[in-house]
């Protein structure tokens, strides 16, 4: 039973960093239908901010987040401009493959400067610090990950329900056309999107990093399950996203213990083609049918 | 008010308007006619800016339109709104009527009551959409969308409308209200620039109409006059039936009015 | 001969000649990497089918390449006897297998759902590489591969290994060159550019992006044997086969023009001796690689090679359209014999029948129980206010829509739900409201594949150069030659489609339904954005395919059009059939004038 405790939390932490960086991925893909292959350096890059900011300069987590996530914020800025921008009127294979490209830029680029052994960010727990639960053992992290992630959820609910700002999000995903006939500036919407995605891929970041440790290629990985988590929900539906997260991450912890360790790194895909195969519009997502 | 000269333009390799020329005077419902094809929905989204000109001038309140963008034309006082309702599908009736007061929400401190006011106004030219300010648009029947995408365009308190067949798809009914509506909104000083594939009623109740064919602005007049023009009833209005035998007169009238109560 | 002959000659005796004495000019550093290009040249122009004539995305390449590399591995260091060669049977087989299990389930998927299903599968089978310890070693990988032989000839060197993967290298392009010539390459195409009109056209869509999937495996596979026996090597490990190892597989194709055999030879070559020279930069030299695929999406879309060759097409080998044959151009529409005794079994003459059609929309009826009988040799149109259900009917007659209700029946059989694809080899062809052609393709490859259900030839056949396949090439162009002339645009056989004016597109879309030798032809709004003159003109055209023996069924507005050209007309208002007679009758039925002509009627 603690077993069961302790796995369904480590499993809905790894699940909650899938869930945000899914909602990056599927904000970006609502709003100018690409999937961004360079998701996994929303995660890198502002992982690595944070180590020159709260490792090399030793500023106090106060400021270092902050600045972190504001970094995040430029390069989504950046990113958009450069990778997306350019190739806004093609169609989606060249944006993909640019990104795809992006990818392999900054992931080098982070090797060159960072080079190829992982960073321990500075983090408010110490390494194999336990909370005693009962006598189930839990990795404070692993909360903290939790509860950011349902501040974020919520935060994301009163954006997009409550504001008009975030009714324009809506509306340009929807229909970019119209939402231009309505005034709503979609251009800056866009920008607004990368901007969003990106900060949600530096929290990610944050959070994930004392864990999985900061090193160039540590994005490729626990972005692709991102994406599959986003599928396995129901793409592009911002709950099916979180949910998509949440089932994968604990699947995996589970599936791991009781299943094969050796393969844990596999579960997120077999679920991912299983749910393609039998039922591609996702777990929650409503089934579309192309129209002649 | 608004003022098109030889207005051109391509989507890639195809000539959608060759030569487009009109004017609308400010308190006045000027209606395009012309076949499917004809470039009639081209031009309104030219006018709106989703589209560039190649070449031509288009006026505004005496400003040049060409080079500004969509975005920026609606804060400018021109409201398309576009064929087939294009409403906001997973967003409610009253969240779309909101975005349409989209351009002042960056502007005004107290945009949100004003809007508020504004949809006040929009719920009695449209009453049925009170009660479906919370139904999510995909829901609602063509009729609805229609109110909803008309009241949408009026949010953003423009000084042109340009309606792009407002009737499409409609049972005669709801066409009879629709043109109804245009009317009154109208009356209340608005100018309307309506595109219509119903071209008897549009020329029913406009003051002016041009004629498009294949690109081009072929004929323009007083909207009682194109009525009466053979050539236009001809090509656009189909054919005038006499029926000079008092019984089958009598037969088709009653065939009519069943057809009319099916609708 | 010409001076521009005999420098093209030279250059290619020059070319040959530096190919074949290759070994001889380079050092053994070089060598590894112009024969691992050549390697690499194979994986990709697997991906040349899947990616650059299916357009389909995939990034499992490299876990294909791994299949074939692991299969020839294991067997030929296990099985005692099993040679190399055997090897490669097998590993090809084995990729190809694995990609039709892929292939079958994931390709209804499109873009990216089948990308990711494919990155998926990719880190699956790298995942069992590194962990299935029993059968592949592991992490440790599988050492000490034998050598080729050829008879007792020992390929223990890399000069010689170079002729054996050289061979293979000629050969598989080869085989891509001439596919991408024949029906088999042109479906593909079609697919690519337009799956939809591809479906109409008769082209099992599924069927054959399932062979360009499996297809591309094999290529893979037979790669990845030729790479785990690499003569100083001789050893495979799972890292090599990793999903990175795609994505670069996807740049190679993408830097020399995912539609150009030779782009994918150069970009697999040119990529794999790019850190050669970028050596200097260290580690750097994948960023600026990456900032390189970046830069060519942008200046480049179609590659450095295919640039190239649109440059050579545009400029130099300006080909010259065929003349069409006069007795081919004669028998244009008219209904193959078989097909037309087919026709003949229907008694009352009536070759498609509606009853009682419906078709929803989640809770939107758009046909409402529509019935009506188009007789064999009229022309039938079908009117009605916009949104009445007309454009929707048709596609539910075309198969592109199931129905929800009622039957549809074409010469007496019933073909409600039956695919698309299915219906053109019965007598069906249409054309689109807004127009579908295969932009990026001639104007007279347009047409050929319009012949797709006309012409056998399967795929094997395709990549032989059997005189069958030539004779079967041969009457589907000579015959796509006569239907474009049929429509007065044998002159523009060459053209890109995308580059002809509005009406001429519409022509080709004609021809190119025309090219089915259809019984029925559906026609959805064929005048729509023409002027009068060209409408004249399409009157014009559309009686003579009728005098020619095909059926017409046109969706259409212009109602002058209609009344002069239909024998009957079918008014459609709310997905209802409202009236149903000869246009004289409709243009005076009341329920007619008041739904839709709009006239006002007086009763005196």
């Amino acid at each position: 039973m603690e077993d069961l405790i302790q796995l369904l939390i480590a499993g809905l932490a790894y699940g909650s960093v899938y869930a945000l960086i899914a909602l990056g991925f599927v904000l970006i893909y609502n709003a100018v239908g690409i999937v961004n292959f360079a998701q996994g350096e929303f995660v890198m890059v502002p992982s690595f901010i944070s180590i020159v900011f709260l490792n090399k300069l030793g500023w106090p987590f106060i400021i270092a987040y902050p600045a972190t996530l504001l970094v995040a914020a430029v390069f989504g800025i950046i990113f958009q401009r450069v990778a997306y921008y350019p190739l806004r009127r093609r169609s989606y294979l060249p944006v993909v493959i640019s990104t795809i490209g992006a990818s392999i830029l900054l992931q080098n680029g982070a090797l060159v400067i960072f080079e190829a052994q992982p960073y321990r960010p500075v983090s408010f727990f110490q390494a194999g610090q336990v909370i005693e639960l009962g006598s189930a053992r839990i990795v404070p992290q692993y909360l903290l990950i939790i509860f950011v992630t349902l501040l974020m959820v919520a935060f994301q609910y009163w954006l997009f329900e409550k504001t008009i700002i975030g009714k324009q999000f809506q509306a340009t995903a929807q229909d970019q056309q119209t939402a231009r006939l309505m005034g709503i500036r979609v251009d800056r919407m866009i920008v607004f999107t990368f901007i969003y995605s990106a900060m949600l891929g530096g929290i990610a970041g944050l959070l994930i990093s004392p864990l999985l440790l900061v090193y160039p290629l540590m994005g490729g990985g626990i972005a692709l399950k991102a994406f599959s988590a986003s599928i396995v929900g129901g793409f592009g539906s911002v709950p099916g996203a979180i949910l998509g997260g949440l089932i994968l991450g604990i699947a995996e912890k589970i599936g791991a213990r009781y299943i094969s360790s050796e393969y844990e790194q596999a579960i997120a895909f077999i679920i991912l083609i299983a749910v393609l195969l039998f039922r591609s519009q996702g777990l929650f997502g409503e089934k579309v049918s192309e129209k002649a | 008010m608004l003022k098109l000269h030889a207005v051109a333009v391509a989507y890639g390799q195809v000539q959608a308007l060759k030569s487009v020329s009109l004017q609308v005077q400010a308190g006045q419902i000027v209606t395009i006619i012309g076949a499917n094809g004809a470039g009639k929905s081209t031009t309104l989204k030219t006018i709106s800016g989703l589209l560039r000109a190649a070449s031509g001038t288009l006026e505004f309140e005496g400003a040049d339109l060409a080079r500004v963008s969509a975005e920026e034309i609606v804060r400018r006082g021109i409201v398309h709104v576009p064929e087939g309702r294009r409403l906001f599908p997973g967003l409610s009736v009253g969240d779309n009527l909101m975005l349409g007061a989209s351009v002042r929400a960056d502007k005004h401190k107290n945009w949100r009551a004003e809007a508020k006011d504004d949809m006040e106004r929009v719920f009695t030219i449209f009453p049925p959409l009170r009660k479906l300010a919370h139904r999510l648009c995909w829901t609602l029947s063509g009729g609805e969308q229609q109110m909803c995408a008309i009241g949408r365009g009026l949010m953003a308190r423009p000084r042109l409308l340009l309606l792009d067949e407002p009737s499409l798809g409609l049972a005669p009914v709801l066409v009879q209200e629709v043109f109804k509506t245009i009317v009154a909104i109208n009356q209340q000083g608005m100018t309307i620039l309506l595109v219509e594939q119903n071209a008897r009623q549009a020329l029913a109740i406009a003051h002016h109409a041009y004629v498009l064919e294949t690109g081009r602005t072929v004929l323009e007049g007083r909207a009682q006059d194109l009525l009466a023009n053979e050539k236009v009833k001809q090509a656009y209005l189909g054919s005038t039936l006499k029926i000079t035998d008092p019984t089958l007169a009598q037969e088709m009238q009653i065939a009519a009015q069943h057809t009319e109560h099916q609708g | 001969m010409s001076s521009r002959k005999i420098i093209y000659g030279a250059s290619l005796l020059i070319a040959a000649l530096i190919i074949l004495l290759l070994p001889n000019l380079l050092d053994t550093g070089n060598m590894t990497h112009v024969i691992l290009g050549m390697i690499y040249a194979l994986a990709v122009l697997g991906l040349h089918y899947i990616l650059g004539l299916t357009g389909q995305m995939s990034l499992a390449q490299a876990a294909f390449w791994g299949i074939g590399a692991y299969t020839s591995g294991i067997l030929t260091t296990r099985v005692p006897g099993f040679s190399p060669w055997l090897g490669l049977v097998a590993g090809a087989f084995m990729a190809t297998m694995f990609g039709l299990l892929l292939g079958i389930p994931t390709l209804r998927l499109k873009g990216h759902y089948l990308a990711m299903a494919t990155i998926g599968f990719g880190i699956i089978v790298n995942l069992m590489l590194l962990n299935w310890t029993e059968v592949t070693g592991g992490a440790d990988g599988v050492r000490a591969l034998p050598y080729f032989y050829i008879l007792d000839f020992k390929l223990d060197t890399l000069s010689k290994y170079y002729y054996l993967v050289l061979a293979f290298l000629l050969l598989l392009a080869g085989a891509a060159w001439r596919l991408r010539r024949t029906r088999v390459g042109r479906s593909l195409l079609a697919i690519r550019e337009n799956e939809l009109a591809a479906e109409t056209m008769g082209i099992n869509t599924t069927l054959y992006k399932v062979l360009a999937f499996s297809l591309g495996a094999c290529y893979a596979g037979i790669a990845g044997v030729l790479f785990a026996h690499l003569p100083n090597v001789r050893y495979i490990s799972p890292d090599t086969f990793s999903f990175a190892q795609s994505v670069t597989f996807l740049a190679m194709l993408v830097l020399g023009g995912s539609d150009s055999i030779f782009g994918a030879i150069f970009g697999a070559i040119f990529l794999n001796y790019f850190p050669e020279w970028l050596r200097d930069l260290k580690t750097g030299y994948l960023a600026v690689y990456g900032a390189g695929v970046m830069l060519i999406m942008v200046f480049l879309p179609v590659g450095v090679v295919g640039l190239i060759e649109q440059l050579i097409r545009s400029r130099l080998l300006k080909p010259r359209p065929l003349a069409p044959k006069p007795e081919l151009v004669a028998q244009v529409g008219t209904p193959a014999s078989a097909l037309r005794d087919n026709g003949a079994a229907t008694s009352d003459g009536t070759i498609l029948w509606l009853k009682e059609l419906r078709k929803d929309f989640g809770g939107i009826r758009a046909v409402d129980g529509v019935s009506l009988q188009v007789k064999s040799g009229a022309i039938h149109a079908l009117i009605g206010p916009n949104g009445s259900g007309k454009t929707t009917a048709l596609n539910v007659i075309s198969g592109i829509y199931r129905p929800s209700g009622g039957d549809i029946l074409f010469l007496n059989e019933a073909i409600g739900g039956r695919a698309a694809w299915q219906l053109t080899s019965l007598g069906l062809a249409r054309t689109f409201q807004n127009i579908r052609l295969f932009p990026e393709l001639t104007v007279l490859e347009n047409v050929m594949i319009g012949q797709h259900v006309q012409s056998q030839l399967n795929f094997i056949q395709a990549l032989l150069p059997l005189p069958r396949s030539r004779i079967v090439e041969q009457k589907i162009r000579a015959e796509a030659v006569a239907a474009l002339e049929f429509v007065g645009l044998s002159d523009k056989q060459h053209e890109l489609a995308k580059n002809l004016a509005y009406g001429q597109q519409r022509r080709v879309e004609i021809a190119r339904a025309l090219a089915a030798k259809p019984l029925l032809l559906l026609l959805d709004e064929p005048a729509a954005g023409m002027n009068s003159r060209e409408t004249e003109d399409l009157l014009e055209l559309l009686r003579q395919i009728r005098e020619r023996g095909t059926t017409l069924l046109l969706v259409e507005h212009d109602m002058n059009l209609v009344m002069r050209l239909s024998d009957r007309v079918t008014v459609l208002n709310f997905g209802k059939e409202i009236a149903d007679g000869e246009p004289q009758q409709i243009e005076r039925d009341p329920a007619v004038i008041e739904a839709y002509l709009g006239a006002e009627v007086v009763y005196a």
